[in-house]
């Protein structure tokens, strides 16, 4: 038996700290991610995609939304889906369950709102049961994949676990409790427990993991990380033998977008230089990338027109969203820029005063915008250099 | 640069060459009527200068003479940097000649002596010819002086140069000015004067406005989830209300229920049937029960009346013997008071009689008044004549007095002006002789007088002889005439008034006023001695009183016949017997109250008496009607039936009523469940069913109205629309801030920039100030002037109010115009460029005494800046005092 197993789609997520288009284009992504699943349960002969909860980011989803994540597995004819309610999109009476119940599903997508074991196939004669935990609340208190170990299914019979939460012990990155026991798999007899929630690809045991969003959707490193890489971006594609031998697992990218979160400190404006080379060194395609850029440090004036000329004004355009954290960066402007705005005058003396607010920090707030003002200032003055 | 000399051929009105030499450094004046080429000669100088020499613009061309279009040209001889110079040019187009020579013996020609030129005088070339920057504000044509002296760009540079030389670099040159507009402008677009606007307005608006959409969202989404739950919820009520209901089980007991009822209706008809027989046995045997009871009540009862009347007649007896008593007692006090009132009665008769008595001697006593009244008047009558006649008898009245006293004058004036011009004759005479002189024939009286005399006066000397003294007065008669009428006034006057002098006069008239004066008194008595009386009804005057006497007479005598008197009681005596009288009736009144209080004791008790008996009669004719009436119906009763049937008859009765009501008892006592109690069952089971019915339709109802709801809303996304809200929420929330922020920067930005702008332009300014303020002294003590940034004159500041240049008038205009140029040659000079002013026909607007002051100004400036004046008015600048020049034809 091979299957695909993801979870974490979150279709309909918006993002609001970046511009509509950029965010519709984000948006659009998951929904594309549904058509890279497909493609890839084809492709690596899988018969089946098994998605552990959040299909959709929210419960009153527009109809366009629910109908083209359905519409796209429809097409799909030869691969069923499995499809099971998480904390995003929990199971509530007459909501979005019922209502795509009530849409005319096409036959390869099947909804798990209910726990008990399922045969959702069988192979080579061994029947294969999937043992869905569907979320009835954002959090439940109790292990609800505890049913499958007394949930019985012919002897020799495939059990498939599915769960949406956070195995105990294992940190808590999903949002809700939804703990679920980590010897689940074993005290159970499961061949697989296919884990959602966390957004983040992880392997929990032989016989359970987290497969993470197919699509990244949050500037999140995992830990310990060696890249700037964020969670997210792959599925598993799982091959069962047998239900007693350990499952095949192998990671399959899936993201139409890279994630990544960079931190860096400049000290000097030379290293706006060896910044740009490594921000350029993510990807050939900078269209592909979503950046979320952390400053911090210190920039001359005109180092900071450099950085803007050459980090935000280049490469932040190229790239398919950029979040820019300025916080940590200070303007210290230098004597040569002082003197770049003017040498004497009263443009200077007031480039000077401004400097001065700037560096007294008694009144963050006055300094910050003294900065600011020092930064117009240098920015208006080459400005009507240019002109005149 | 100072000039020295100029000299023109053929340019423009001048034909020939004409010069202007020996300019020198200080104050220079060149008078010349209107028309004698002044203008020119400035025109020829910026040409000089400023237009190439091989120019071929047409106001280069227009040097040219008017007439004949000779080609014209300039020499201007002037020292720089202590050289001296000499620019000579020929303005003949493309064949136009420049030279330049340097008293060290450089020449510089053509382009090379142009571009030397603008070396030497620091102004900007160009194509068509110089610019003449700072020396077009220094070199004021005819009819400019009076604008505020505005400087070019380049001018503005020169002077900046030299200002910034001086206080040194202060305005951020050409592009830190354009910084603060930017700067403003970029704050402006995003805030005004009354907060946000542009984007930043529209930013706040939409965010608002995405707000409100949130919450509406949001409240949408809960109310979606709402409905779910209402729906979940209604259908567990369903199936809940469906599996408690068992339809079949329902109707078996309905149906029981309702044939109990229809035995229970019958066994009830039973018992009421029962029931009512048991209720008029019941009624009967009470009614026998109570007409025994109530025969023996009567005959208790007439016991009972029958003692009462017995009671009742023995007090009624009582009752007439207490009246009999009563009526005795009354008798007797009225007695008493009937003869009481007799004697009162006899008194009052008295009383009447003695006041009649009282009247008639007021009457007497009033008739003697009058009496003694009328004999006075006799009295004062006499008098009155008596003294009417003394007053007769007297003549002198205040205006004879008055006449006299005008006769005594008129004597006295008349005496005077005749001894003012009378001849005095004195004598001394020895007394024995006295008697033998006389004068006019009397002898003289005394041994020494002095007598004047106005005529012809003869003094007889017995014995002697005579002596005739004749003056010789000119008026003589008239005043002897005055004297003669005074006199006769005199003596006139003193017959009027029947006196002999004045004197007697006076006191004549005293004792006239006196006798008047009482006379008067006299009259005023008369008149007060009846003065009439109206209560009496009586009329003033002594006829009225006579008149009333007769009447009072006539009443006295009629009084006294019926009052049987021949004579009048004394008062003293009346008086008594009055009062004794009275005292008599007071104490018979007194008697008679105590009388009719000592008679309401008895009437009360004969009333009470009285009541009491008729109160016991009619109770005893009550009660014996009561007491025949109650033995008739007894009698009659009896009759009928007698006390022994009627008691047997209810006894029957009452073992009937018994029976009966037992039978009931025992009927009820089997009853069972009563109807009512089916009947409400019953209609238990028939509401249940009906509830449960309505309650399987409501909630259908309420399912079907919750699902269509939730299908009309679960396909337009509510969340995922809260999610887009939501997002564009946080994003425009994020752009306002960073409005606030850019808003804050802007503004701080352009405050700091502000400031050092103003403190930049003070500082920058003051040397131009400082330079302009001595000479405003002397024209406007007081004053101080206000530059702008452009160093163009503001307004000046005179007594703490500032006065816009624009509204100052032209003259102090022009003056101020006039000092402004003085000092920037002076910040010229300070920076080692000495450098000519030139006045063309200036100071045209200045009345006589700022003139002068502004004479004053130049010759002090002329100390260390070369002035040249040109003028058409001779006479005026005459009092300059300035060097004077002259335009000279050169052969």
């Amino acid at each position: 038996m091979k299957f695909i197993h993801t979870s974490d789609l979150q279709i309909g997520k918006a993002f609001g700290y970046f511009e509509p288009v950029t965010a519709s284009i984000l948006q659009d992504a998951r929904q594309a991610v549904v058509r890279t699943l497909g493609d890839a349960a084809i492709k690596s002969d899988a018969s089946a995609v098994l998605i552990a909860g959040d299909i959709y980011e929210k419960q009153q989803m527009s109809q366009p939304t629910l109908a083209r994540a359905i519409e796209n597995m429809r097409s799909f004819g030869t691969v069923q889906w499995h499809l099971m309610p998480g904390n995003h999109d929990h199971f509530r009476e007459n909501g979005l369950w019922d209502r795509l119940a009530r849409m005319q599903l096409p036959s390869n997508v099947r909804l798990h709102t209910r726990p008990g074991a399922v045969q959702i196939a069988e192979d080579g004669g061994v029947p294969v049961f999937l043992l869905p935990a569907p979320l009835h609340h954002i959090s439940s208190a109790e292990d609800l994949s505890a049913y499958m170990d007394r949930e019985a299914t012919p002897d020799g019979a495939i059990r498939i676990g599915m769960a949406h939460g956070t195995i105990q012990g294992f940190g808590s990155e999903g949002e809700a409790s939804n703990y679920v026991a980590p010897t689940r798999a074993d005290e159970a007899g499961l061949s697989y427990l296919a884990m959602g929630d966390w957004h983040r690809q992880m392997k929990v045991s032989e016989r359970c993991w987290y497969s993470g969003s197919p699509e990244p959707d949050r500037f999140k490193l995992p830990p310990n990380a060696l890249t700037s890489l964020c969670n997210g971006g792959a599925a598993l594609r799982v091959e069962i033998n047998s239900a007693r031998m350990s499952p095949e697992v192998l990671s399959i990218a899936t993201a139409r977008y890279q994630w990544h979160m960079v931190e860096k400190t400049l000290t000097e404006d030379m290293q706006i230089d060896l910044l740009e080379s490594d921000l350029r060194a993510l990807d050939s395609d900078l269209g592909k990338i979503v950046l979320d850029l952390r400053v911090t440090g210190a920039l001359s004036l005109a180092g900071r027109r450099v950085f803007e000329e050459r980090i935000l004004q280049s490469i932040g355009v190229a790239l398919r969203g950029l979040r820019f954290d300025e916080a940590g960066l200070v303007l210290d402007p230098t004597e040569q820029d002082l003197d770049e705005i003017d040498r004497a005058g009263f443009v200077r003396v007031a480039a000077d005063r401004l400097k001065t607010i700037a560096g007294n920090m008694s009144n963050p707030s006055q300094a910050h915008h003294a900065a600011l003002a020092l930064k117009r200032l240098y920015i208006e003055h080459l400005r009507q250099g240019a002109r005149s | 640069m100072k000039i020295r000399s100029i000299e023109l051929a053929n340019f423009r009105k001048f034909v020939g060459t004409v010069s202007v030499d020996n300019i020198g450094d200080n104050v220079n004046v060149l008078v010349g009527r209107n028309e004698l080429g002044k203008s020119t000669l400035l025109q020829a100088i910026n040409g000089v200068i400023f237009e190439k020499a091989k120019s071929t613009a047409q106001h280069v061309k227009c040097f040219r003479h008017f007439v004949n279009g000779t080609v014209p040209e300039v020499k201007l001889v002037f020292d720089v940097d202590g050289k001296s110079w000499t620019i000579h040019k020929r303005f003949a187009g493309q064949a136009g000649k420049a030279i330049l020579t340097c008293s060290d013996r450089r020449i510089f020609e053509d382009e090379a002596a142009e571009a030397e030129l603008q070396r030497l005088l620091g102004f900007a070339g160009s194509r068509g010819g110089g610019e003449p920057g700072i020396w077009g504000t220094l070199w004021v044509q005819q009819g400019q002086s009076f604008g505020d002296p505005e400087l070019d760009e380049q001018a503005q540079r020169t002077m900046q140069g030299c200002l910034e030389a001086q206080v040194g670099a202060v305005t951020g040159g050409a592009r830190g000015q354009k910084i603060p507009k930017a700067v403003r402008e970029a704050l402006e677009e995003i805030r005004g004067t009354r907060g946000p606007r542009g984007k930043f307005k529209d930013a706040m608006d939409r965010l608002d406005e995405v707000k409100g959409r949130a919450a509406e969202l949001e409240a949408k989404r809960k109310d979606v989830f709402g409905l779910m739950e209402d729906l979940a919820r209604n259908k567990r009520e369903l199936n809940e209300a469906r599996a408690g209901w068992d339809e079949a089980a329902h109707r078996i007991e309905i149906d029981g229920e309702r044939t109990k009822r229809m035995a229970a209706a019958i066994r009830t008809a039973e018992i009421a049937s029962a029931r009512n027989a048991a209720g008029l046995a019941q009624e009967r045997a009470s009614n026998a029960r109570q007409m025994v009871h109530d025969r023996a009540k009567v005959i208790a009862e007439l016991d009972q009346l029958e003692l009462q009347f017995k009671g009742f007649d023995a007090e009624a007896e009582r009752a007439l013997a207490r009246k009999a008593e009563a009526k005795s007692s009354l008798d007797a006090s009225e007695k008493t008071l009937a003869n009481l009132r007799t004697q009162a009665s006899r008194n009052a008769e008295r009383t009447r009689k003695l006041e009649r008595t009282r009247v008639a001697v007021s009457l007497n006593a009033e008739i003697n008044q009058h009496q003694l009244t009328l004999k006075k008047a006799v009295t004062l009558e006499t008098e009155s004549t008596r003294l009417s006649e003394m007053i007769g008898a007297i003549a002198a009245t205040d205006d004879a007095v008055t006449r006299i006293e005008e006769a005594v004058t008129q004597m006295s004036a008349a005496e005077a002006a005749m001894n003012a011009v009378a001849t005095t004759i004195s004598f001394a005479i020895e007394e024995g002789v006295r008697r033998r002189i006389f004068v006019d024939e009397v002898a003289l009286k005394m041994p020494s007088a002095s007598f004047p005399v106005l005529g012809k006066t003869v003094i007889a000397i017995r014995e002697v002889g005579t002596i005739i003294v004749e003056p010789q007065i000119k008026n003589r008669n008239a005043l002897v005439l005055r004297r003669q009428n005074a006199d006769d006034e005199m003596k006139a006057a003193l017959e009027a008034a029947r006196v002999q002098d004045l004197a007697s006069a006076r006191v004549a008239t005293a004792q006239r006023k006196e006798h008047e004066r009482r006379l008067a008194e006299v009259r005023k008595e008369m008149e007060n001695l009846a003065p009439g009386n109206r209560a009496k009804k009586l009329a003033a005057g002594l006829e009225a009183l006579k008149s009333n006497l007769g009447e009072l007479r006539g009443r006295l005598k009629a009084e006294m016949e019926k009052l049987t008197l021949a004579t009048l009681p004394e008062d003293e005596r009346l008086a008594t017997e009055i009062e004794k009288n009275h005292e008599e009736g007071a104490r018979l009144a007194t008697d008679i109250e105590t009388a009719e209080a000592e008679l309401a004791g008895p009437q009360d008790l004969l009333a009470q008496a009285d009541k009491k008996l008729r109160s016991a009669q009619e109770k005893v004719a009550g009660l014996k009607g009561t007491i025949d009436t109650k033995k008739a119906d007894l009698q009659a009763g009896r009759a009928t039936f007698s006390d022994a049937q009627f008691g047997a008859n209810a006894e029957a009765l009452e073992r009937d009523a018994i029976g009966k009501a037992e039978l009931l008892a025992e009927m009820q006592k089997s009853q069972g469940e009563s109807l009512e109690a089916i009947d409400a069952r019953i209609k238990r089971l028939e509401g249940a069913a009906a509830n449960h019915q309505r309650s399987l339709a409501d909630l259908g109802n309420e399912a079907t109205r919750l699902t269509a709801l939730i299908e009309a809303n679960e396909g337009t996304g509510v969340e995922e629309m809260l999610l887009a809200a939501e997002a564009e929420r946080d994003r425009l929330a994020g752009a306002v801030a960073e409005f606030e922020e850019a808003s804050a920067v802007l503004q701080l930005l352009l405050e700091t920039l502000e400031i050092a702008e103003t403190e930049a332009k003070n500082r920058y300014l003051a040397p131009v100030v400082s330079r302009v303020e001595p000479y405003l002294k002397m024209l406007l003590p007081g004053a101080n002037i206000v530059l702008d940034e452009n160093l163009r004159i503001a307004a000046i500041q005179r007594d703490g109010q500032r006065e816009e240049f624009e509204f100052l008038s032209g003259g102090t205009q022009e003056q101020l115009a006039v000092l402004t140029r003085i000092a920037f040659a002076e910040l010229l000079l300070g920076q080692g460029r000495p450098a000519t002013v030139i006045l063309d026909d200036a100071l045209a607007f200045s009345d006589d005494e700022r003139i002068e002051s502004m004479f004053d100004v130049l010759m002090r400036a002329g100390e260390h800046v070369q002035i040249i004046v040109l003028t058409c008015r001779k006479r005026l600048f005459t009092r300059l005092g300035a060097a004077p020049l002259e335009i000279r034809k050169t052969a």
